[in-house]
């Protein structure tokens, strides 16, 4: 069968095997976590790196662990298929990872229902099943705060304090200025700090 | 540490979410799969998501047409002779257009443009462009909106765009295609280019939706940022839209094939499965023959299709070849199901067939 209708045969590694791949630390050779480049043989240092950041950044997105977790595959698995494509010049890897992240979470929005925003209403329903148990209520508050800033703020907000982005790493997720995304997030600070009192 | 640092201090503690060990585990999993396979390539069921981008054509042919034996080709010409039958086809219906823009030092020509029930097809050249596209299957990466002669974007109808191109010193061919259900009305068309340069699409980096946000960079050279705009009328798509219920049961698998569309340039066709009379949502099929009036419709050598899921968990294919007369009776056969898991996206089963599914068209 030719063309993309094929699926993939190959056999399945072991178990054993897939283990080695991602947590066989007395295989870690010494790796530049800036790598110029990406290939086979650091990605899976780069996904140990920056998975719970690329994941806390979805969750925040996204109504359910489940849904963040298969964003967060779908990223890696983009990341990784098109390894190539990545030069350190794109904001180093972790902001690309994080584009990816971003771009992935915005399909799927887009794809559910386009021209509406259901970013917002999406998480907030998350946040009615962690709103059961009390200990979160705090964290349900501030979240609910961060859903309700635009769209900007929001997002960087996410990137800087998900996902521990720098200013700088931000604006080349987000294709805007250092600058302006500093000011976005002053913005969003101040209106969270002024709603929480 | 700003002003707001009791905020921050909030917002970092409410965005530190832990994932699951179960869930951390399966992304692991499904991570150590992926990196363990011999070609990169996502599962479908995950590629799908969002409008994809997915090269038109394979150009492997494009050197027999370079030098003398291209003669007095124009780069289009050779790149879409270049092409699979359905880009030939498109090629060859196409309006002829020639109509230039320049901005920004670049000039980008819409030489010829295509519509049918199953894609809308740009055929485009660039002049001006610096950098290393020269020489090579390096296709000319733009930034465009289309919109039909409704008004609607291209993102409220189209489920993916594709893209092929070459690439010489000092001028750089495209063939851009939006794939999915083409309104079938005539009229006048817009296409609004905003970023033109080399690489990205080609290799399947950028989602259009990267594209469309200018998220994802270019891999190589520099893009150009302006305003290429183009008008142009064409007439009623052609192609039959076959509304179909027809269903095969092989084992505890029912699969209905329920929509036929027949264009020049591709066949496209939905199907849904069902396992016990339950719909299944995650799921793709492999498509074994294709068959027209009892002869395999595979004039190419291999059978060549792309997948995808649809919103309502049906699976939909859509050929590289179309067909100009349609009617009579079509085949399609299913050789063989992967269903995947819903949560993780892993495979979980293959189930084998084969599914004849068998529509008339008057």
């Amino acid at each position: 069968m030719g063309g993309d209708g094929s699926l993939a045969s190959t056999a399945e590694p072991e178990e054993d095997e897939l283990r080695a791949l991602v947590v066989d630390e007395d295989q870690i050779p010494a790796v530049d976590v800036e790598p110029e480049r990406l290939d086979a043989s650091t990605f899976g240092l780069v996904y140990e790196e920056h998975r719970l950041s690329v994941y806390r950044y979805l969750r925040a997105r996204t109504r359910s662990e489940d849904e963040a977790l298969e964003l967060a595959a779908v990223t890696f698995e983009r990341a990784f298929s098109h390894r190539g494509a990545f030069r350190r010049r794109d904001g180093g890897v972790h902001a690309w990872l994080l584009r990816i992240a971003r771009n992935a979470a915005i399909d799927v929005h887009r794809r559910r229902r386009p021209s509406v925003d259901l970013d917002g209403a999406d998480v907030a329903l998350g946040r009615m099943a962690m709103q059961a148990d009390r200990a979160d209520q705090e964290r349900t508050e501030v979240l609910d705060l961060v859903d309700r800033l635009p769209a900007d703020q929001r997002d960087a907000l996410r990137l800087r304090y998900a996902s521990g982005l720098t200013a700088r790493e931000i604006a080349a997720v987000m294709g805007k200025r250092e600058g302006a995304v500093q000011k976005q997030i002053e913005r969003g600070l101040a209106a969270l700090r002024e709603a929480l009192g | 540490m700003t002003m707001h640092h009791d905020v921050e201090a909030r917002v970092r503690h409410a965005f530190a979410l832990e994932p699951s060990a179960e869930g951390m585990r399966r992304l692991d999993d499904r991570m150590a799969r992926a990196m363990a396979r011999p070609a990169p390539t996502a599962p479908r069921w995950a590629l799908s998501r969002g409008l994809l981008l997915r090269p038109v054509a394979v150009l492997a042919a494009f050197v027999l047409l370079t030098g003398a034996v291209a003669g007095t080709l124009t780069l289009l010409e050779r790149i879409s002779q270049s092409s699979s039958a359905g880009i030939r086809a498109a090629w060859d219906r196409a309006e002829v257009l020639g109509i230039s823009r320049e901005d920004a030092g670049v000039t980008v020509t819409l030489e010829r443009a295509y519509a049918d029930l199953n894609q809308v097809i740009a055929f485009l050249e660039v002049e001006g462009l610096d950098g290393s596209g020269g020489g090579g299957p390096t296709a000319v990466d733009a930034i465009a909106q289309l919109r039909d002669p409704s008004g609607r974007l291209a993102e409220e109808w189209a489920w993916g765009m594709g893209g092929t191109g070459w690439a010489e010193p000092d001028l750089a061919a495209s063939i851009m295609s939006w794939d999915g259900e083409v309104a079938p009305e005539a009229g006048t068309w817009q296409l609004t280019i905003t970023t033109v340069g080399y690489g990205g699409m080609m290799d399947g980096a950028c989602t259009a939706g990267e594209l469309a946000d200018g998220n994802c960079a270019a891999a190589d050279g520099e893009r150009v940022d302006g305003l290429w705009r183009f008008e142009f009328a064409l007439p009623a798509p052609a192609g039959t839209l076959v509304r179909a219920d027809a269903s095969d049961t092989h084992g505890a698998a029912t699969i209905t094939l329920t929509e036929l569309r027949l264009a020049p340039s591709a066949v496209t066709g939905r199907t849904h499965l069902e396992l016990d009379g339950s719909p299944v949502t995650s799921w793709a099929p492999t498509i074994g023959a294709i068959r027209h009036n009892g002869e395999a419709w595979e004039p190419e050598a291999n059978l060549n299709y792309t997948g995808r899921t649809v919103d309502d968990g049906g699976n939909e294919f859509m050929t590289s070849i179309g067909v100009e007369a349609p009617a009579g009776t079509w085949e399609i056969e299913i050789s063989e199901i992967a269903i995947a898991s819903v949560a993780t996206g892993l495979l979980e089963t293959r189930v084998q067939g084969p599914w004849i599914l068998r529509v008339v068209v008057p």
